[in-house]
């Protein structure tokens, strides 16, 4: 059971045919919020008041939808008018209350036992545009809005079929946030929208003001330093998902989808491999893939070799390093920490600030501090380029939540680097790799189409394999229909 | 439970970051030496004399980098890492050679043996295995001293001298790892670059390759002979240019001579056994290209024929000659006796084993094609 | 929902070539070259086949009690007390086998890298790691050691180079050194294909039919054999007999004399790369060992067992790590290896055929 978080619930005892009492319930009920209005009409002599809150219903829709028609059909009985407002439902008190904090208007008359509510919410979402995280440079330009019906209907008109799920959930038991579980019957594997049904119901939180409060409430293992969750602002790449057999998850008043389960290489598929030409698309997937191994690996390896290994590079380049670092006072760890934070700094700096200013700190923190760091002799020369190229590659991957958890753990890399060289590097990576291989998203193999194997889910992991070899759905979601697509290019036998 | 555990080795884990970096070796405080070379004294000790790259200048801002002059060490010592570690006495920062890139033996050094002088190279498990190896005729600390123009470290100086050497086919192409097998097994001996200092012109010169038995020097080839050595050995297959004398009439000196190149060849040892002694047949099917003749008009068959024929006799004269003058060294360069061991074993244990070169007959036996005379007849 | 603690043939493949090839095989060209000389590949060829042959009686053995682990098997053939005893010696085996691999990874990784770094300090990293990944259940440890497969095909790739500057004439003539010398060469090769052993212990959670469990382990079996063959060849063929007698981990000077554009000392890499390999057999007998453990005193979880287990061979490569002891414990463990890989389970099947005793009742493997 859950538990409720309210502590003062009043119930009141009234008399409810009275309007008055009702107004006054109501009234109560919300608190005497200041922006309760209250308009009073009369309609056949009975007097009646229309109640919203300004704040979210739209008085404009009120007054066409509601007031007008009561006005013009004086002699009609109350329940024949036909309001031009939508969703005009008989509701009782305690109904109302959830109603008018929805946006919807209540009318309610004097010597009527019911009470009616009528559909009067302020669109309150913003047009929608590209979203800026996840650029594209073919394909669809739109993104998600802050509005939960919108945003479904976004996916709706991509997944035109009555197999396309969608349900609700309320989180959230003051902000009664409406969140949305969508899937497509008949490719998800069920077991994992029960899985993810049950967890969803026993979230019992004041509030879910976004998917990503709740990602933290539903995921396999928070503590893990890598993202189980592909965030997507993008309805495209959303539906793409749902296709393979992922669920989405929406809330209202955000514009992030979060979809569930993923698996690790899903953060290294972007909407522009599929939409580019086969080899570039994989060639550009490869590179993604690249840059992950060497954000991780690179600072690491630069420590171990001049820290350890230096007689592993060649010699002319070694004359080159040893020049750079010789004046050094620092040991290339605290050289890597000093730059890297600097790094950091800097795009954490540039993310909060507007963006012309941003730019500002991009070059002061870039190539001011970084050009006085070697000429100061704190960092040498061949460690900003080191560093830098991290940083970089780092920004390649697709996904921001990723290329975060890559630079984190570069630290760790850093440290057993600089205490054992390549045996230190090796070390954490077994250590990364078996936690990979621990990993689970929402009860599915996240390190996937790697360990445990499978050849299908290969095809689009590392590279992307042209589509019509793309046959099956991957196989660690346990999809109910593994078949994506039949010889797409019959056509060719009959073109002889 | 679990998790108590989890949090104690955690904390267990941690201390040992904290505490250090006991293998660390920073590239910063190493003198990284490009080139050593060995010599011995008359005591019979060893010398050593080492080049590394300093830096030139002071603190470099970020756009210049800095470059990097040679600096010279000489020390001497019981054995080879007594007097490297002599030279670290000397030295501001600690010697490292692990990156050296070519070892210089001096003759006198060579003589008594070579294995014992690069053991603690052997032995380390960063010894610089692919430097170079090649002998000086004088003294080592000459040559590591030379005041080259032609690159900004002396090791890589030599490193480039030797690898044009093994291009255009003066010696063969042995590391110090690769000479390893040679200087223990007793079936093959290696022959070496073999280098001469020119102090007057700051340059070195190849003069050939010295000969080994086992590990010790005992002999020289000269250039045209080294040449014919790969030849036959069929270490070098293209790209060897030899200039044969092929006439001795002209007074015009120069028409007395044609240069070929080599595009091809095909060695072959074959043994033959007669009365339980061995006779060695080394053939050598050539394909060469004339690339002067200064003489001209190659016109007719008949006269490429003649050419091809005074060619042959030349080098067939030439090849003589290397072997003689390998068998008095006892260099089995050809690894002859390896090929008794493997194919005539019991053959091999019985007469052969450790044998001197001169017991068996070695007949060169030349074949010459050529392909073509350049882009005129 | 499928069963979250097995693994799939392919995985079966990976986990024996994994747990077989760990610290043996950088010295096993040395090791045999002592016996065999120069004809030291057929030596190996000729133990690939009799663990083939050995692969048949595992499969038989296991084909009979399909459902059961080897402790399972001992208990239902020898009576629970025997079988629980015998557990207790495998268990025993299964950490020996442990602190061997240990101490002749730490010995060699202070030889080759990390000579001033501490003993323990080695030890504990690699404890460290083995806890991490063996204390998850059998399908992880199978995930991660697909994976480190990968590391294998450095060395496939990396060796191969080395045969153009090999010299064939150093392994003429074939058949030199005798027969007899061969096969005592092949005997002393037995320790490098410990690990196979465990094939009874995983066979149940394999989702395979048992023919399928016969086509990959043969398969690993044969990759694993045809994997020393070719490294132990190619060091014969690159290094004179001499040589070769001067240096312990042949494979490893191999790969240091090679030298490329980028890497001039490929070894280093390669050697760290090892590590992975090392791991993966030990993670493998902390595995075994906590099984046997959890199956004796059935109170406690495997888990706790893993501690402790790794915590034994830790405790025990701390005290043994002198040069001679090292040998001494390597022909110990080869010989006690003899008794576990082929004498016992042989001795099981002999005794299942006897007493036609079969799988009865229902006391499946359990893994946790």
């Amino acid at each position: 059971m859950k538990k409720h978080l309210f502590k003062n619930e009043q119930s009141f005892d009234m008399d409810e045919s009275s309007l008055e009492s009702r107004i006054n319930f109501l009234k109560e009920s919300m608190g005497n919020t200041e922006d309760l209005f209250m308009l009073p009409i009369s309609f056949r002599d009975r007097k009646g008041t229309i109640i919203y809150l300004s704040t979210i219903a739209d008085s404009e829709k009120i007054q066409e939808g509601v007031l007008f028609p009561l006005i013009k059909y004086q002699d009609f009985n109350l329940h024949d008018i036909p309001f031009t407002a939508e969703n005009n439902n008989r509701v009782d008190l305690q109904e109302a209350v959830n109603a008018l904090l929805q946006g919807k208007a209540i009318v309610s008359m004097e010597g009527w036992d019911d009470i009616f509510s009528f559909n009067t919410a302020k669109d309150l979402s913003r047009s929608p545009n590209e979203p800026d995280n996840e650029k594209t440079v073919r394909g669809s330009h739109l993104g998600y809005v802050e509005n939960l019906t919108t945003n479904i209907g976004y996916i709706r008109r991509g997944i035109s079929s009555r197999h396309l799920q969608i349900r609700y959930f309320q989180t959230g038991q003051y902000t009664n946030t409406q969140t949305a579980m969508v899937y497509i019957e008949g490719i998800v594997n069920p077991s994992l929208v029960e899985k993810l049904t049950n967890r969803l119901q026993a979230v019992t939180t004041d509030m879910t003001f976004s998917p990503g409060y709740l990602e933290e409430l539903i995921e396999d293992s928070p503590l893990s330093p890598f993202p189980h969750i592909l965030y997507t602002e993008r309805p495209d790449r959303t539906i793409a998902q749902l296709m393979e057999g992922r669920i989405a998850l929406l809330t209202e008043g955000s514009s992030d989808a979060i979809i569930l389960p993923v698996s690790f290489f899903s953060f290294f598929q972007a909407t522009d491999d599929y939409n580019s030409r086969i080899i570039i698309g994989s060639v550009f997937r490869l590179l993604r893939v690249v840059s992950f191994l060497l954000t991780l690996l690179l600072p690491g390896l630069y420590i171990a070799i001049i820290a350890f290994h230096f007689e592993i590079i060649p010699t002319d380049i070694l004359v080159v390093v040893k020049n750079s670092v010789d004046n050094i006072p620092y040991p290339p760890f605290i050289e890597a920490m000093i730059m890297a934070f600097t790094i950091e700094l800097i795009r954490e700096a540039g993310i909060r600030l507007p963006t012309p200013i941003g730019q500002t700190i991009g070059i002061v923190g870039g190539l001011i501090i970084g050009d006085a760091i070697i000429s100061a002799g704190l960092v040498s020369n061949i460690m900003v380029i080191v560093i830098a190229m991290t940083a970089i590659s780092s920004f390649t991957i697709a996904s921001y939540e990723l290329s975060n958890t890559v630079r984190i753990l570069t630290f760790p890399i850093m440290v057993l680097a600089a205490s054992f060289g390549f045996v230190g590097i090796i070390f954490s990576l077994m250590f990364i790799v078996g936690h990979l291989c621990k990993l689970e998203s929402l009860g599915t193999p996240y390190f996937s189409p790697v360990a445990p194997f499978d050849v299908q889910g290969m095809k689009d992991a590392i590279l992307r394999f042209p589509i019509w070899l793309l046959k099956f759905r991957p196989r660690d979601l346990l999809v109910k229909n593994r078949r994506r697509l039949y010889r797409p290019r019959r056509w060719e036998e009959n073109e002889e | 439970m679990r998790k108590t555990i989890k949090r104690l080795i955690v904390s267990s884990v941690i201390p040992i970051f904290l505490t250090g970096c006991w293998d660390q070796r920073l590239l910063k405080e190493q003198k990284l030496i490009s080139l050593v070379g060995y010599d011995m004294n008359s005591n019979g000790e060893v010398i050593a004399s080492m080049a590394y790259p300093v830096r030139k200048g002071g603190v470099t801002t970020g756009t210049q980098s800095a470059s990097s002059q040679s600096t010279i060490l000489t020390t001497h010592g019981k054995t080879a890492l007594d007097s490297l570690m002599h030279a670290d006495l000397k030295i501001s920062e600690r010697i490292d050679i692990s990156k050296a890139q070519v070892i210089l033996f001096g003759e006198k050094i060579a003589k008594v043996g070579l294995y014992q002088v690069i053991d603690h190279i052997y032995r380390n498990p960063k010894g610089a295995l692919g430097a170079k190896v090649a002998i000086v005729e004088g003294s080592t600390a000459e040559a590591v001293n030379l005041k080259q123009e032609e690159a900004e470290i002396i090791g890589r100086y030599y490193d480039e001298f030797l690898k044009s050497g093994r291009a255009t086919g003066f010696y063969t192409n042995y590391n110090v790892q690769s000479v390893c097998p040679l200087l223990l097994k007793h079936t093959k001996d290696p022959l070496l670059p073999l280098l001469q200092i020119q102090p007057t012109q700051n340059r070195a010169v190849t003069v050939g390759m010295a000969m080994f038995n086992n590990e010790k020097m005992t002999g020289k080839l000269n250039i045209d002979e080294s040449k014919m050595f790969i030849l036959l050995d069929g270490s070098k297959k293209q790209k060897v240019s030899l200039l044969v004398r092929t006439n001795n009439h002209y007074k015009n000196r120069q028409k007395n001579y044609v240069v070929i190149e080599v595009l091809g060849t095909k060695p072959k040892t074959k043994l033959h056994v007669k009365n339980k002694s061995i006779t060695a047949d080394l053939s050598l099917k050539l394909y060469y290209r004339i690339t002067e003749y200064p003489k001209n008009h190659l016109t007719t068959p008949m006269l490429l024929d003649e050419l091809n024929k005074a060619i042959k006799e030349n080098l067939t004269q030439l090849a003589q000659q290397t072997i003689t003058k390998m068998q008095e060294a006892n260099c089995d360069g050809f690894g002859i006796e390896e090929q008794i061991k493997v194919h005539h074993h019991k053959l091999w244990e019985k007469q052969y084993k450790n044998t001197a070169l001169k017991n068996i007959t070695i007949k060169p036996r030349l074949q010459l094609e050529l392909t073509n005379s350049g882009i005129i007849d | 929902m499928k069963n979250n603690n097995q693994m799939t043939k392919l995985q079966l493949i990976t986990f024996i070539i994994q747990t077989q090839i760990g610290v043996a095989f950088l010295s096993l060209p040395f090791d045999i070259h002592k016996f065999a000389k120069g004809d030291s590949w057929i030596s190996l060829l000729i133990t690939g086949v009799v663990m083939q042959v050995l692969v048949f009686f595992y499969f038989i053995l296991s084909n009979r009690f399909p459902k059961q682990d080897l402790f399972q098997i001992l208990q239902s053939l020898l009576g629970r007390f025997v079988g629980k005893c015998l557990t207790l010696f495998y268990f025993a085996y299964f950490l020996l086998t442990g602190s061997t691999i240990l101490i002749l990874f730490v010995y060699i990784i202070k030889k080759w890298m990390l000579p001033y770094t501490p003993y323990w300090v080695i030890l504990m990293l690699m404890c460290a790691v083995g806890i991490y990944i063996a204390i998850e259940n059998l399908t992880v440890i199978a995930r991660f050691y697909f994976i480190a497969t990968i590391v294998l095909l450095v060395f496939i790739f990396v060796t191969p180079m080395a045969i153009k500057d090999g010299n064939i004439h150093y392994i003429m003539p074939i058949g030199h050194s005798g027969i007899w010398k061969i096969l005592n060469g092949a005997t002393h090769a037995t320790l490098a294909w410990q690990g196979l052993e465990l094939f009874l212990i995983v066979s149940p959670f394999v989702t395979a039919s048992s023919k399928e469990k016969l086509k990959a382990v043969t398969l690993a079996n044969i990759l694993v054999t045809l994997l020393y063959t070719f490294l132990t060849f190619v060091c014969l063929i690159y290094f004179s007999g001499d040589e070769i007698m001067l240096m312990p981990q042949p494979v490893l000077y191999l790969l240091k004399s090679f030298s490329f554009t980028i890497i001039e000392r490929p070894d280093i890499v390669i050697i760290s790369l090892w590590i992975i390999l090392v791991g993966t057999s030990f993670i493998s007998y902390l595995y075994g060992a906590s099984l046997a453990a959890s199956f004796v005193i059935k109170k406690w979880k495997r888990q706790p067992f893993v501690y402790l287990t790794a915590l034994f061979c830790f405790a025990f490569a701390l005290f043994f790590n002198g040069e001679q002891e090292i040998e001494k414990l390597t022909k110990f463990t080869t010989n006690i290896g003899f008794i576990f890989l082929l004498a016992m389970p042989v001795f099981l099947l002999l005794i299942s055929l006897l007493f036609k005793k079969q799988q009865r009742g229902n006391l499946n493997a359990k893994n946790y």
